[in-house]
């Protein structure tokens, strides 16, 4: 009884940590029709600042909102830069932010060396709960990435400001017509949908090494997530990480790690194969 | 073709008399990158040209590697064999993975996270499935490249895979020189006019894509032998995302840029990365983006254009008369088109709702009524661009229901669409030429075919009496709108056209302009006694051209008859006078 | 390094100009292939000579016998005059594949900095047999492949006479028929899962059974535990090691209650501590590399299977990932390796001072692949210089049996071709400092290779 209660757990932190590490990838490709290969690398600069706000002596609960606010700068700067000279072609922008995935890392080698780095747990040791013991950080972790998954969903979906940048961004003759407007809207769900991988790389980074090749370890798992959750519904991403993370906990209980990554790998190609894939438009 | 060869050729002496020269490292290096060469080369014929955006070209190359290696290390006098098999096996991966995904038409980012996907997968099962793999370490120690038991020496190998990997690259320059790589550039470029024009879209990306499969596989298997050893990295997202950038920056959709790509950028690495490790990665990745946004065709096609030179220069067709053309309607049973009850709808919106309509003799049948009654979509059932969701569809008596637009066009049925759809980075003529190969055309058969295309009559009337004719060499990109829009009807007479479908022909066309248009199609129809159905708006055009006019409102015949019984019926009138009844 | 990277350069030069040629002659040729063949015909007339002339100006283009003139001149600078005659004459040149960039690039710099003590060394020493040794570094960027191409550039173009190695197996096995084919001696100096046997190969690095043969009873004494859980990346080189571990924890009487493998670059190990913290463990062996060791480990405390609960006997846990650990996580571990700069003698005292003296206070720790490394071209050169020649066969001949004391201790090369080395148990104390707890001395590798 306990082991399943811990191994709930062990799924909805899995479920978590993919949703939120997955969230901004599902965003821009819901809202804007872009694929960003360059999302591992918004989420482990964010784990960086994470690493800079400790180095610098400060508490890591101040790495999250500055990872989102140093993650909103970057991405709405490359969207500026980058994105908008291409965002129409799908095609196009899966080349350029590849290339600008290598462009990151090699600057982050260049910034930090590639030596790894890790910041302290905020809060160690477990917490009793539903009768197990199971680490306080994952709680956090857990309670958090949820918050912040569903704030950003509900953001898009009911907000007055999330229906007008949806409708802008989706209706792009309309909105082009109309003017500037359709700038500020894709500069803010490229900056937000960067934003929310800076807080996934700040609350991911003291559970692991940080390291400028670190981003290209949470991109399959954020792709998976995308894939299987449905391209074009912006809720897909919390489907998928539920998915995902029952498949993979699933895998490893019965099999194993080395199992479970190929089974996911299996689920990704099925659902692409067998599911119509539309690149256009994202509903709720 | 006989220039691909001689640069081919010329090629391969370059590289021996280089190697010789060179001899030892260099020239190992240099086989090495052509190799390479020749699988981005490969990854050129099925994205650049057939437009397939695969980042799993690394499948076939891997699985033929591994296979090539497992060959040659149980029975090493099979290592030329080996080639052969390899190529095979790639043409087989690539036909396995072609046939299962592209039927399901996905869009390019289907494709590219499918193939991402699947080369990683291969990679973890490379690296588990350690008895035949070797698993992570993967298999070592196969001989360089021999026959009946000799091993040639360093040197000659190095030449020899050279010479393979040119005479690889050569026959993708041949095939691509021939008419099928202005079919495939047709296909990249607007997938529905080609289907328009009868081709079986599908199947010529699939057979791109083994074709693509069985290049990379014979390459597979001479980089085994040229590096003796294969391991699950060559899956790897590293090795898959550089074959890419060599072909991006080189330059796709020609067969020198990927060449040029792969050598420059593996001899710039080669030499630069240890003298400038971080840095050079880092230009790698600066140049990847930069070529993506500045000089999205790539390097080379750019220095072309920079020197003056067209970088679309291709091979032209000769346009010939046909012999005989197909005019009229076809023997038949029963009506020329019919549709019984059909229905369409797009969500909760009724477009067709329960439509029937026929043509009994050959006439020009004009389809008016208000936007939205359904005009467009009916003529993209009548030739097979959208399916219905109830209701039959005959052809010249053959049922045609839910069958793909190319299966109509091949039974004659033409079609000019309301925006011009052209091969815009072809020519003229090539456009032409393209259409009057639709109608029986298989990727094989374009592939030997000569560049002669017999043009019926009709269509070279039209090329004439617009001035087109004198133009065959000009982009079809190019061109006035009008031009545009007599061109996509010569397009359509080209082919094996027994009935014809207008979209607004006179869209954008003046008063005269639009009566010059009406005086030819009637000249047409009756000379040829082609049956002609357009969609129109314009009552002074409908007049001068119709014979019968049909009236549809709401997804539905409202009237039906010639132009003046029609214009006196009273609820035709009514909608055209905004009264609704 | 300022020699090696000009040699780099030079070399260059070269390519670039066969590159231009090449790249102007396809170009010629097939850009015109819808043109006039003929046009294309001139064009390549003159490229083909165009890449004999560039070489040819400077040296005969037979053989390529790179930097044979000017790198005397760079050799006789780099000698330092000491007591020992000062080498003169053609340089031996010792090739040095290592990673230095990709997953296992961390461990790059090191060997790059010892690099340049091998050159000093070795030539204060009077270099080998009266010739000074220079140093050519190639990057396997921790893929097989491109290590293949590193391998034949040290070979073919830079003509070296030994290649020392440190870098993964899977560059060892592509690299390893190079070697074979030109007959040149091949060290690989970097700790591996054992078995390798060739003609022109050493091995000098740790084996499993040197690792673990005296450590795992050892272990148990001092723990009092006998359950242990095996954790491994998957791949041979912790398959391996579990292989043997297995043997040797049954045969002191213990017992495997688990043994898992994981993908490598796995960062949630909330599943795996959970059947560990089930298992009933009381020792853990975890055989995880860089990124997923420390995910591991920073996970598993707050799964209260952290050290302080079931200690752990690592085998390739270094400074730099037990760093970004903290001591808070790893306090009391023990790690069993070839080499520690804590190991307690005059000659390494000397050395690892000189070590940080030389590339700083927060260089990259000098570890067992540098330390191996360095051995290894020692080994090498008392070898050369007891053959009296660099002829590989007389070497190999001269290392078989060689005993030497380095800063790591005493070593002698086995008749398998491996190395009889120290073994060191290292604890990490409470200020995150290696304390080396226990040693081994000539241990000796359980292999068996008659090439």
């Amino acid at each position: 009884m306990d082991a399943l209660t811990l191994e709930l757990l062990n799924g909805l932190s899995t479920f978590a940590t993919l949703g939120v590490v997955a969230l901004g990838l599902g965003i821009v490709f819901g809202l804007m029709g872009i694929i960003n290969l360059a999302h591992g690398e918004f989420v482990m600069i964010g784990a960086y600042v994470s690493y800079v706000v400790h180095a610098n002596g400060f508490s890591h609960w101040l790495s999250v909102p500055l990872a989102a606010v140093v993650l909103f700068v970057l991405g709405g700067a490359i969207e500026l830069t980058l994105i908008r000279r291409i965002h129409r072609q799908p095609e196009v922008t899966i080349l350029a932010t590849f290339g600008l995935s290598v462009c990151l890392r090699q600057v982050a080698e260049l910034v930090f060396t590639k030596d790894f780095r890790g910041v302290p747990n905020p809060v160690p040791g477990a917490t009793r709960a539903f009768g197990v013991l199971f680490p306080t950080y994952r709680y956090v972790l857990i309670g958090i990435a949820v918050a912040v998954v569903v704030a950003t969903l509900l953001a898009f979906t009911k907000s007055r400001f999330g229906l007008t940048v949806r409708a802008i961004v989706a209706d792009r003759d309309l909105a082009e017509a109309s003017g500037i407007r359709t700038g500020i809207a894709n500069l803010c769900a490229f900056g937000i949908g960067a934003a929310t991988a800076g807080i996934a790389g700040a609350l991911v980074a003291p559970l692991g090494a940080i390291e400028p090749q670190a981003g290209l370890a949470y991109l399959p798992g954020a792709f998976l997530v995308v894939i299987v959750g449905g391209f074009n519904k912006l809720w897909g991403v919390v489907v998928g990480a539920l998915i995902v993370a029952g498949v993979q906990t699933g895998v490893i209980h019965f099999y194993d790690a080395v199992w479970a990554q190929i089974a996911s790998l299996g689920l990704a190609v099925a659902v692409l194969q067998f599911r119509r894939v539309s690149v256009e438009g994202a509903s709720a | 073709m006989r220039r691909a060869l001689a640069a081919g050729a010329l090629a391969a002496v370059a590289v021996v008399a280089m190697s010789v020269a060179l001899g030892g490292f260099r020239a190992g290096q240099l086989s090495l990158f052509l190799v390479f060469a020749a699988l981005a080369v490969s990854l050129d014929f099925v994205w650049g040209y057939a437009g397939i955006l695969s980042l799993g070209q690394l499948l076939p190359f891997g699985i033929a590697a591994y296979a090539s290696a497992k060959i040659t290390l149980a029975a090493p006098s099979l290592s030329v064999g080996a080639l052969i098999v390899a190529a095979l096996i790639g043409a087989a991966v690539a036909a396995g993975i072609g046939v299962a995904m592209l039927r399901r038409r996905p869009t390019a980012v289907v494709v590219g996270l499918l193939t991402l996907v699947l080369s990683l997968t291969a990679e973890q099962i490379a690296e588990q499935w350690r008895d035949i793999t070797g698993g992570f370490n993967g298999l070592t120690g196969v001989p360089r490249i021999g026959a009946f038991g000799t091993e040639l020496s360093d040197t000659a190998g190095d030449i020899v895979i050279s010479v393979l990997a040119l005479a690889a690259i050569t026959v993708v320059g041949v095939g691509v020189s021939r008419p099928i790589g202005a079919v495939l550039i047709g296909i990249r470029s607007n997938e529905r006019r080609m289907e328009a024009l009868g081709y079986d879209t599908v199947r010529c990306k699939i057979w791109a894509f083994t074709v693509g499969g069985a290049v990379a596989g014979f390459a597979g298997a001479l980089y085994v032998h040229r590096t003796g050893f294969v391991s699950p990295q060559i899956f790897g997202f590293t090795l898959a995302t550089s074959v890419v950038l060599w072909t991006l920056v080189g330059g796709r959709g020609t067969i020198v840029g990927p060449v040029v790509g792969a050598l420059a950028i593996n001899f710039a690495s080669a030499t630069l990365a240890d003298v400038w490790l971080q840095y050079w990665t880092l230009a790698t990745g600066v140049i990847f983006v930069v070529v993506v946004v500045v000089m999205p065709d790539g390097v080379v096609p750019s220095l072309q254009r920079l020197a003056g030179r067209s970088a679309g220069r291709r091979r032209q067709p000769t346009l010939l008369p046909a012999d005989a053309e197909p005019s009229g309607a076809p023997p038949h049973d029963g009506a020329i088109f019919e549709a019984i009850d059909v229905r369409k709808s797009f969500g909760f919106f009724r477009l067709i709702d329960g439509l029937t309509l026929r043509m009994d003799e050959p006439e020009l049948r004009c389809l008016v009524g208000p936007n939205g009654a359904g005009k467009s979509t009916l003529l993209d059932i009548l030739c097979g661009q959208q399916g219905c969701q109830a209701g039959t569809v005959r052809i010249f008596g053959q049922e045609c229901t839910g069958k793909p637009s190319w299966e109509f066009a091949r039974n004659g049925v033409s079609r000019k669409f309301q925006s011009p759809q052209l091969v815009d980075d072809l020519s003229v003529a090539t456009n032409v030429a393209i259409a009057a190969w639709g109608a029986d055309s298989s990727p094989w058969g374009l592939a030997r075919r000569s560049w002669n295309a017999p043009i019926p009559p009709a269509a070279s009337e039209i090329l004439e009496r617009t001035g087109l004719g004198e133009r065959l060499g000009a982009r079809a990109g190019d061109l006035s709108h009008g031009d545009k829009q007599w061109l996509e009807v010569a397009m359509a007479l080209a082919g094996n056209c027994r009935l014809l479908l207008l979209d607004e022909p006179t869209a954008g066309m003046t008063v005269a302009e639009s009566l010059e248009a009406a005086a030819l199609l009637r000249d047409l129809h009756a000379r040829h006694g082609l049956p002609i159905v357009i969609v129109e708006h314009d009552m002074t055009f409908i007049r001068a051209v119709a014979d019968r006019v049909t009236v549809l409102a709401r997804g539905a015949v409202l009237a039906d008859g010639d132009v003046a019984e029609v214009e006196a019926n009273p609820q035709v009138r009514a909608i055209y006078s905004g009264v609704d009844t | 390094m300022g020699q090696r990277r000009s040699r780099l350069t030079r070399s260059s030069g070269r390519t670039a100009v066969m590159l231009i040629a090449l790249i102007s002659m396809i170009a010629a040729a097939c850009g015109t292939s819808d043109d006039d063949p003929a046009e294309a015909e001139p064009a390549s007339a003159t490229a083909a000579p165009a890449a004999d002339d560039g070489p040819a100006s400077t040296e005969p283009a037979t053989e390529p016998e790179p930097d044979s003139a000017p790198a005397t001149t760079e050799a006789a600078d780099a000698a330092e005059p000491d007591e020992p005659a000062a080498p003169s004459g053609e340089p031996v040149r010792i090739g040095i594949l290592f990673s230095n960039s990709g997953p296992a690039g961390i461990f790059g710099q090191p060997t790059a900095n010892i690099a340049e003590f091998i050159e000093e060394d070795i030539n204060a020493a009077g270099g080998i047999n009266g010739r000074p040794v220079e140093t050519y570094l190639a990057d396997d960027a921790t893929d097989p492949a491109i290590g293949r191409q590193a391998m034949e550039q040290l070979i073919e173009s830079d003509g070296v006479d030994v290649v020392l190695g440190t870098h993964s197996s899977a560059t060892r096995e592509a690299a390893k028929p190079l070697a074979e084919d030109a007959g040149v001696l091949y060290i690989y100096a970097a700790l591996y899962e054992g078995g390798e046997c060739s003609a022109v190969m050493f091995n000098t690095g740790e084996v499993p059974s040197q690792q673990l043969a005296p450590v795992i009873p050892w272990m148990m004494d001092e723990t009092g535990g006998s359950k242990w859980f095996l954790l491994g990346n998957d791949y041979v080189w912790p398959r391996r090691s579990f292989e043997l571990a297995r043997q040797y924890i049954e045969a002191a009487g213990g017992e495997v209650v688990g043994e898992e493998y994981v993908p490598l670059g796995t960062q949630d190990f909330s599943s795996v501590a959970q059947q560990i913290a089930g298992s009933g463990a009381e020792l853990i062996f975890p055989a995880l590399v860089g990124g997923d060791a420390i995910a591991f480990e920073t996970q598993a405390v707050d799964f209260g299977i952290g050290q302080d609960a079931i200690g752990r006997l690592a085998n390739i846990y270094e400074e730099n990932v037990l760093g970004v650990m903290g001591p808070s996580v790893t306090a009391g571990m023990r790690v069993t390796l070839g080499y520690f700069k804590e190991v307690d003698n005059a000659a390494n005292s000397e050395f690892v001072s000189r070590y940080y003296e030389r590339f700083g206070a927060d260089a990259p720790p000098h570890m067992t692949f540098s330390s191996h490394i360095y051995d290894a071209a020692l080994l090498y050169a008392a070898a050369a210089n007891a053959a009296g020649t660099t002829e590989t066969a007389a070497v190999a001949a001269a290392l078989e049996g060689l005993t030497l004391s380095t800063p790591t201790g005493d070593i002698a090369i086995t008749g398998s071709r491996h190395l009889s080395q120290p073994i060191y148990v290292a604890e990490i104390q409470s200020d995150g400092s290696q304390l080396i707890v226990q040693s081994f001395p000539s241990v000796e590798p359980d292999e068996t290779c008659t090439p």
